[in-house]
């Protein structure tokens, strides 16, 4: 039985879909904050998770129509807040080996500085696992419905992440 | 959830802090975006149906005005292509919307079994209750 969020969620993606922007305003309010957050992980910059997110609501008003399942919107739309992290990662990189600069190299002074550095050196989708399970809440299942990987999957990538990420808090 | 867990979700809750003006302003851009797409996509169908009419009064007229036999077909022709086009665009649209309508009222039904389900306690728990 699928929980009365998710039906709301489908519900709102389904009258966006027939040209209620009033539905769509409440869909960019439920959503808002959680893929921001995703992409303030991902991109660990304010302004750069503000413009994926600029970028992914641009999208998905472009896409909407073609949406068949409202239920994939979800899963659709983290993919494209992740698409658009990814594109701006690296431009990142291309960057500072185009100005030829080393990343940072300072001693972190707490622990939010240390956890800074860590999730920088993390890989993407470690990140994004890291994010969707640490700080949006959502249970293995949920995260595996919304990458569509499997559960044990998510499970032990989830683990290694959660390592990697300890051992790199530890050494800085 | 030991503490390293706990420690983790509470420093990236912090990390990852939500301004919520900055939020406000980035949901009306998205409505307006909405319904800048939204008015585009009406602009190109009326504009296009307009156009279909217009091809099918030009092609009428000139039917009436042609003499040769074969210029008359290929008018008729044309003219019924053109009527086609127009109904079945306007088909077209009718069944995209019934289709939305349709899954619109399932999932509000589903959400009213939904909540009624959550007010009666869960399936789940019920399942367990009556195992008792």
């Amino acid at each position: 039985m699928k929980s009365s969020e998710r039906i709301i969620d489908e519900l709102l993606v389904l009258r966006s879909q027939d040209g209620d922007r009033q539905a769509f305003e409440e869909l960019v309010a439920r959503w808002q904050e959680r893929l921001w957050r995703h992409a303030r992980l991902l991109t660990g910059d304010q302004d750069a998770a503000w413009d994926a997110l600029q970028e992914t609501w641009l999208a998905i008003v472009k896409g909407l129509k073609r949406l068949n399942d409202p239920a994939a919107f979800p899963k659709w739309a983290y993919k494209i807040v992740n698409d658009q992290c990814v594109d701006w990662i690296r431009r990142q990189q291309r960057q500072r080996k185009f100005e030829d600069q080393p990343p940072e190299d300072h001693r972190p002074d707490d622990l939010q500085d240390s956890l800074r550095l860590a999730m920088e050196r993390l890989q993407v989708e470690q990140r994004a696992l890291i994010s969707m399970h640490y700080a949006e809440g959502y249970g293995m299942v949920e995260i595996a419905e919304i990458l569509g990987i499997p559960e044990g999957t998510v499970k032990s990538r989830l683990f290694a992440a959660r390592e990697q990420l300890r051992k790199l808090m530890e050494s800085s | 959830m030991d503490d390293f867990d706990r420690k983790l979700s509470e420093a990236l809750k912090i990390e990852s802090r939500y301004d919520g003006a900055t939020g406000k302003e980035m949901s009306s851009m998205a409505g307006g975006i909405f319904d800048r797409n939204i008015a585009t996509a009406k602009a190109w169908t009326w504009g296009f149906l307009a156009f279909e009419t217009l091809c099918m009064i030009v092609i009428a007229l000139a039917a009436f005005v042609v003499q040769d036999i074969k210029w008359v077909v290929i008018l008729a022709t044309a003219f019924i292509v053109s009527y086609a086009t127009t109904i079945l665009m306007k088909l077209w649209f009718w069944i995209v919307h019934t289709r939305i309508k349709l899954q619109e009222d399932m999932r509000a039904l589903q959400l009213q079994i939904a909540e009624l389900n959550e007010k009666l306690g869960g399936s789940e728990e019920r399942e367990a209750r009556n195992e008792e």
